[in-house]
């Protein structure tokens, strides 16, 4: 196991992530337009007053005030920690339980967890008002105690397990070699600790706050985790779906979607479940003003309406698609257990990207409302970091799916 | 003529020494009691007084007992009858400008007798203007922020080593027969940072980078663009 | 093609060997002086090889950057902040004449401009109580505060809050108001709120970059040019005292404070979180804060808590200190407490 091999792995990333039929070219073409277009919008907003002199910009151009410090950025930084956290899933299925259709797509997952990483951390970045003091500073100056300074750790060591995981896994699958047991034993053991750590982490920044009622709550994490194993697996599910669509002779067998989808499933149910608990917890006789306050909010959106319209959407689709899932039909068919996986998405999205982040600062500690609708400058830049996310979800799958139908799927059939 | 000159000139001579009289006596004058009965002719009235003292109301000073937080007392509850010049506990009346600073503090003694918390509050915490100075310090008022002035202070000798002075005496800022303090003016409401300027281009430009991406996008996404990869 | 005239490599051997000569005579000399001295244990040579002679100048400079890196940061702002303030001063003199007044103030507030980095005093442990029967919600405080503190005018940063709330509601701050017209109300109470420099402060804790801290003397300072502008110390803080500069702050020369301290009210960079700081550089000398000297009906009690003699302590005797929103756990060093009661003068009354 030389060096010079483990460079020609990296070189194989890159030659196959860069080589393509032009429909992959276009699709690339489309992300990196968005990425650009957001970067751009960045360095407008948040450079401009401090690197390049000028008396424009600034954070000012978001709508976040000092009542609500943190807006859309972080919302979907929570969400895409969860689908980060969930990217182990496949992996435990493939290894722990020895699933040989698992096998084939338990790279997909590291995939997904390392681009949804990027995310976050991209997301992190957008949001800090000092970026690049951050990046020498916080490993010069840790300080234990905080829970930003824990998460910046899980985070950055999860991303680095799941390169290595799929650098490793490119690296035997593309020579046709199994993976080796020496191997898998301990990436399991270190990552799957991680996956669930970067989520409760995530939790825990805002969990032990006792200045926000409404996250003040051990319900929190827990909540956190079940709705990522909602999330992650059922974005993994449509990221298969159109693998399978595009990519010729990649074909994966229909039990991995329907245990896929119970997992997603079952997580949802335990959400809603959460859901409920907390809304007995808060409702039923609360002693704490504020906290109740800010549950109305959350839930009847007397300021902010789109709040209320946010959770109770997570609880009709939720529902539905549990409801759906139900039906025995279903679980046959690729196409509907796809369809029940984007609404679970869609339901997720909507629990844990404002509505975790918003109600804690509406009403504020001092009992002002301040409203939240984000700028559009927030939004562009938003939509720009999603943008380079999925070009490079899209960049390392195609080199990692390549590797994987080198070993599995040898002259076009099964092997 | 020249005796008219030498007249004038007498007479301004007079005049002269006559400023200069007084202006010594008045610093002496100063440094003692005695001042208020030499200089301030205040005692020329009140010797001839002869109030009772069980009155609440006075037309010569515009007193009015009937009224404000002290209109349960009479003249005599502070004041000494007949001439209502000297207070009680061995203290004299205060008037405005002209005295010692300890001497003005003394009032505060007879305020204390029914105030006695608020007169160690008062001695012992800060009330009113307690303040920091600087040797050689000046004060130096700005008129800033939404149009609120404040003070600066100047010390042209560094900021360092500042010292805190008590502030003054009660009946400076309360008048003894209508004691409560106007309130003072209220300043401008607060304000949050201000609002994000318009942003319509950045929204018409958002719309167009994700028309703009979504066409390739989609043409990838359709049967259109198929050609089997090698 | 390089051309070296003729001679200069010749000189340069002749100065090569003068420099050897030189050595040779100093080595003689050295090894004489040793040898006739005898006394010597050493061979002075040989210690000149490990050891360097060092100039007094390097040794006091060095001695004192030593002392504080923080007064050395601190002179080096204020030569910044003079070069950049007088840059704005020369531009008022050249729009309104030389001789106008505010050319002439402008000017003064430079020269005067200084940077302080006072260290904390020890065994000191300062606390701030507030009357609540007392405060009649003129809000002078806020703004003596923003004059003080050097705050962005143009961001509209302030640091105190005063707070009107029902008399009956048992200071629930949830139904409060802001934005009230009239003072004093009867059945009102007025609760200025910013920073309570606690204790087991929450900001301190989240700050990820250590760049928020408490200092020996019970004031929680920032580090300007350590915060990263994750404004996680924001969402942290119970009591909603922290402010963010959301875009480059402007105090213009007029109204700048000269006196500042490196912790406390220097001018802030973009993007940087900002709190009250007790007006550290005035009561780091001596002083009390802006708010305490400010405040017409002397509300507002500020002192040592470990000085027997000092205000705060006879507050804690007398009345008692209360805190606000104890559930949070944060121990906070700002008290209000309930002075003698007194009716505010109604328009009837007066």
């Amino acid at each position: 196991m030389s060096a010079s091999e483990w460079f020609e792995t990296i070189k194989y990333i890159i030659g196959w992530a860069l080589r393509g039929s032009r429909r992959y070219y276009l699709a690339a073409f489309g992300l990196l337009l968005l990425a650009v277009y957001g970067l751009y919008l960045w360095i407008f907003m948040q450079h401009a007053p401090i690197f390049l002199g000028s008396d424009k910009g600034g954070l000012i151009l978001t709508a976040m005030s000092d009542s609500v410090p943190w807006g859309i950025y972080i919302s979907f930084f929570v969400f895409w920690v969860g689908v980060a956290a969930a990217g182990i899933v496949f992996a435990i299925a493939a290894y722990v339980f020895n699933d040989k259709e698992f096998k084939k797509i338990a790279v997909l997952g590291e995939v997904q967890a390392i681009a949804a990483l990027i995310i976050v951390l991209l997301l992190i970045v957008v949001d800090m008002g000092r970026p690049i003091r951050a990046l020498f500073l916080m490993p010069r100056l840790p300080n234990l105690r905080s829970m930003l300074d824990w998460d910046f750790i899980v985070i950055t060591g999860y991303l680095l397990i799941n390169i290595i995981g799929m650098l490793v896994t490119v690296h035997y699958y593309r020579k046709d070699k199994p993976l080796p047991a020496k191997f898998i034993v301990p990436f399991m053991v270190i990552a799957a600790p991680f996956a669930i750590g970067i989520h409760t982490v995530t939790a825990f920044i805002s969990q032990a706050l006792t200045a926000r009622p409404i996250w003040n709550s051990p319900l929190l994490a827990p909540r956190y985790v079940a709705t990522a194993f909602a999330s992650g697996p059922a974005l993994l599910l449509i990221a298969l779906y159109l693998a399978e669509r595009y990519i010729e002779g990649f074909k994966v067998s229909i039990d991995v979607y329907r245990k896929t989808l119970y997992i997603s499933v079952i997580a949802t149910v335990v959400g809603l479940y959460f859901t409920l608990s907390e809304v007995q917890e808060i409702f039923w006789y609360t002693t704490e003003p504020s906290k109740l306050a800010q549950a109305k909010e959350l839930f009847l959106g007397l300021h902010v309406p789109y709040l209320a319209v946010l959770m109770w959407l997570w609880v009709g689709l939720g529902s539905a698609a549990v409801i759906a899932s139900l039906i025995p039909s279903t679980h046959n068919n690729k196409k509907a257990i796809v369809a029940i996986s984007a609404l679970i998405v869609v339901a997720v999205i909507a629990e844990k990207t404002f509505t975790i982040i918003i109600p804690a600062f509406i009403p504020s500690t001092l009992g002002e409302v301040r409203p939240y609708y984000p700028t559009p400058i927030e939004y562009g830049i938003t939509v720009g970091v999603h943008a380079l996310g999925l070009l490079i979800y899209l960049l390392l799958s195609k080199p990692a799916i390549k590797a994987v139908m080198t070993h599995y799927f040898k002259h076009g059939h099964e092997h | 003529m020249t005796r008219t000159v030498c007249t004038v000139c007498f007479i301004m001579i007079l005049l002269v020494l006559t400023v200069a009289a007084i202006h010594v006596a008045y610093a002496e004058a100063q440094k003692t009691e005695e001042y208020y009965k030499t200089i301030y002719p205040c005692t020329n009235c009140h010797a001839t007084m002869q109030l009772t003292g069980d009155k609440k109301a006075s037309t010569f000073h515009n007193i009015d007992l009937t009224r404000g937080a002290h209109r349960g007392l009479y003249c005599l509850n502070c004041h000494k009858p007949p001439f209502m010049i000297e207070l009680k506990n061995d203290v004299f009346v205060y008037i405005p400008g002209y005295h010692d600073r300890s001497l003005v503090m003394e009032t505060n003694k007879l305020c204390a007798t029914c105030h006695p918390g608020t007169y160690e509050d008062y001695r012992l915490l800060v009330h009113g203007n307690k303040t920091y100075t600087c040797p050689d310090g000046d004060l130096l008022v700005v008129k800033g922020y939404k149009d609120v002035a404040y003070s600066f202070h100047i010390c042209p000798n560094g900021y360092k080593n500042l010292t805190t002075v008590p502030a003054r005496a009660c009946v400076e800022c309360h008048d003894p027969h209508d004691p409560v303090y106007p309130s003072p003016s209220l300043l401008p409401p607060p304000s949050e940072r201000p609002k994000p300027p318009s942003q319509d281009s950045i929204a018409i430009a958002n719309v167009l980078a994700v028309i703009g991406a979504l066409i390739p996008i989609g043409f990838a996404l359709t049967r259109f663009a198929t050609r089997a990869e090698k | 093609m390089i051309v070296v005239p003729k001679g200069s490599l010749h000189n340069l051997s002749r100065s090569v060997d003068r420099k050897r000569r030189d050595l040779l005579k100093a080595i003689a000399v050295g090894a004489s002086v040793a040898g006739i001295s005898g006394v010597l244990v050493v061979d002075r040579d040989k210690l000149a090889k490990n050891l360097k002679r060092v100039s007094l100048e390097d040794l006091l400079r060095s001695t004192a950057e030593a002392e504080s890196p923080m007064e050395e940061r601190a002179k080096k702002k204020e030569a910044e902040l003079k070069k950049r303030y007088s840059a704005e001063a020369e531009n008022i003199c050249r729009e309104k004449g030389e001789d106008s007044e505010e050319c002439k103030l402008a000017r003064k507030k430079v020269e005067l401009i200084t940077v302080k980095a006072t260290a904390p005093r020890k065994g000191v442990k300062y606390a701030m109580a507030l009357d609540i029967n007392k405060c009649i919600g003129c809000r002078r405080c806020v703004y003596a505060c923003v004059m003080e503190n050097n705050q962005g005018r143009n961001l509209g940063i302030e640091w105190i809050r005063v707070l009107e709330i029902s008399r009956e509601e048992s200071l629930e701050l949830l139904g409060s108001n802001w934005y009230y017209e009239e003072i004093p109300k009867k059945d009102k109470v007025y609760v200025p709120i910013a920073c309570m420099h606690c204790e087991d402060p929450p900001c301190v804790m989240v700050c990820p970059v250590k760049a928020t801290y408490k200092e020996p003397d019970g004031i929680v300072v920032i580090d300007y040019d350590v915060c990263i502008g994750c404004r996680y110390c924001a969402v942290a803080c119970p009591y909603g005292a922290r402010r963010f500069n959301w875009a480059k702050p402007v105090v213009p020369i007029q109204e700048l404070n000269p006196n500042m301290h490196i912790l406390g009210n220097i001018p802030r960079q973009p993007h940087v979180i900002e709190k009250c700081t007790w007006c550290i550089q005035r009561v780091r000398d001596g002083g009390v804060p802006a708010c305490v000297e400010v405040c017409p009906v002397g509300a507002r009690v500020f002192g040592d808590l470990n000085d027997p003699e000092s205000p705060i302590r006879r507050i804690a005797e007398e009345y008692g200190l209360f805190v606000l929103k104890p559930e949070t756990g944060a121990k906070p060093k700002f008290f209000y407490f309930f002075g003698p009661a007194r009716t505010p003068p109604s328009k009837g009354e007066r």
